[in-house]
């Protein structure tokens, strides 16, 4: 399965998109992000399946949560 | 023993607490916003587990806004200290705890803070507050219930006062979180701030503060598990607040306690220690020369003829009862109700006391 992986700043926020993003049965996987490609260092990211990305974009955007795309 | 302190700490508490504490030692340590193994990443996934939790029962829809510390009073010097700007004003309640008190006084002294005390017991809260604000007032920093008295003080004439005059609220909830049914996405507030050990049922080591929006300055700087390149602590909440490892063990006893509560249901625990208050005041009532300054919400303060506080306390503790004598660090509520001088005997009751424990009081108070 194709999957994507996006960095949303802080673990914390990582969990509460994970929160809005189950309520749309997306499921998504909480991983630790490597140091050297993401710009502050160190952060969590949430992976799912590339296929719901659409979905998980705009819930994001819906939900004011800022994210960049770390792996496709 | 009868345990009759829950102000300072509560004893007793549910079994939930003492296995999730433990489960949490057990399955769960690790650091959790740290590493990206799977112990750790459960160890978060508790984390935020319990800040829903937390929120839930305060009627809260932000999570992500509470920030954990060490205890209360850490709480609240973090709130304190990050949102009073230099040589403002600040209004403060005649009963506050030295938790407020002292840093209040402590940035009068170092960064020109002034502050103005009101009356706790004035008919109108609203007016009387409001008769204190200067131009350069900044906050209304009070305490939501005494620690001495138990007298309660309306958190939404506080939240009106802020709407209308745009100054900050800082609530220390110390007493009142786990006793009050509070619903704070109705208020407006700046910090939020209460302990995990008393009303909440959690263990000792933990407590938090909830913030409206991030602060502009931090308290304390380290490592927050994010953004490591970054000299500075990370600009969002809750990790702008919270530096270094969080503990684990007492954030999963918080959660089970704030979840034991609302099984319940917090209208439940409320009505139950009135009960109780009401019942221990009608047995005091009858103790010869018994002087009671105040008494609400399960906490009552008293004193009997002149007999030193410490010593009745100790006369208490001889028989197995648990009580706290002196100005529990709260001196302006003592010099309110006139006692600065003698300190008084609080008891202070939980949930999971019962009648037949203030009987055994009763039976003491006879004997001083």
């Amino acid at each position: 399965m194709n999957t994507t992986t996006i960095s949303v700043g802080s673990v914390t926020h990582a969990q509460k998109a994970r929160r809005l993003l189950a309520r749309l049965n997306v499921q998504t996987k909480l991983v630790k992000l490597d140091a050297s490609m993401t710009a502050g260092g160190c952060t969590h990211g949430i992976e799912y399946a590339s296929a719901d990305h659409y979905t998980v974009v705009m819930e994001l955007k819906k939900a004011g949560i800022s994210y960049y795309i770390y792996q496709d | 023993m009868v345990y009759l302190d829950n102000a300072a700490t509560t004893y007793k508490k549910p079994d939930t607490v003492l296995r999730a504490v433990k489960g949490a030692i057990k399955k769960y340590s690790a650091n959790p916003g740290r590493s990206g193994h799977r112990l750790s990443i459960r160890a978060t996934e508790l984390v935020y587990s319990a800040r829903e939790s937390i929120s839930r029962h305060l009627n809260y829809s932000f999570p992500d806004r509470i920030v954990f510390t060490l205890n209360a009073t850490y709480a609240l010097n973090m709130a304190i200290k990050t949102l009073i700007p230099d040589n403002s004003h600040v209004i403060i309640s005649d009963l506050e705890h030295n938790s407020v008190y002292r840093p209040i006084c402590s940035l009068a002294q170092a960064r020109g803070v002034s502050y103005s005390v009101y009356k706790s017991s004035a008919d109108n809260i609203f007016k009387e507050i409001e008769g204190h604000i200067r131009d350069n007032t900044s906050a209304i920093v009070t305490t939501l219930k005494s620690n001495v008295t138990g007298e309660c003080i309306p958190i939404f004439a506080l939240s009106e006062l802020k709407k209308k005059y745009g100054i900050r609220l800082i609530l220390d909830a110390s007493q009142a979180a786990g006793l009050t049914n509070f619903s704070l996405d109705d208020v407006a507030f700046d910090a939020f701030c209460a302990p995990a050990h008393k009303g909440l049922y959690g263990i000792m080591g933990l407590g938090f503060a909830v913030f409206a929006a991030s602060p502009d300055n931090t308290l304390l700087e380290g490592g927050s598990g994010n953004e490591s390149r970054n000299k500075a602590m990370p600009k969002e909440l809750p990790e702008r607040m919270e530096a270094g490892t969080l503990p684990l063990p007492a954030i999963a006893g918080l959660k089970a306690g704030v979840e034991y509560i609302d099984s319940i249901g917090i209208d439940t625990v409320i009505s139950i220690v009135d009960y109780l208050t009401e019942e221990a005041l009608s047995r005091l009532r009858e103790i010869k020369n018994i002087r009671i300054y105040g008494a609400h919400g399960g906490v009552i303060c008293f004193n009997i003829g002149q007999v030193p506080s410490e010593k009745c306390a100790r006369k208490l503790s001889d028989v197995g009862i648990c009580t706290r004598a002196g100005l529990h660090c709260a001196p302006l509520a003592h010099e309110k109700i006139g006692t600065l001088k003698s300190g008084c005997v609080r008891i202070s009751l939980s949930y999971f006391n019962t009648e037949r424990e203030l009987d055994k009081l009763y039976r003491a108070l006879r004997k001083i």
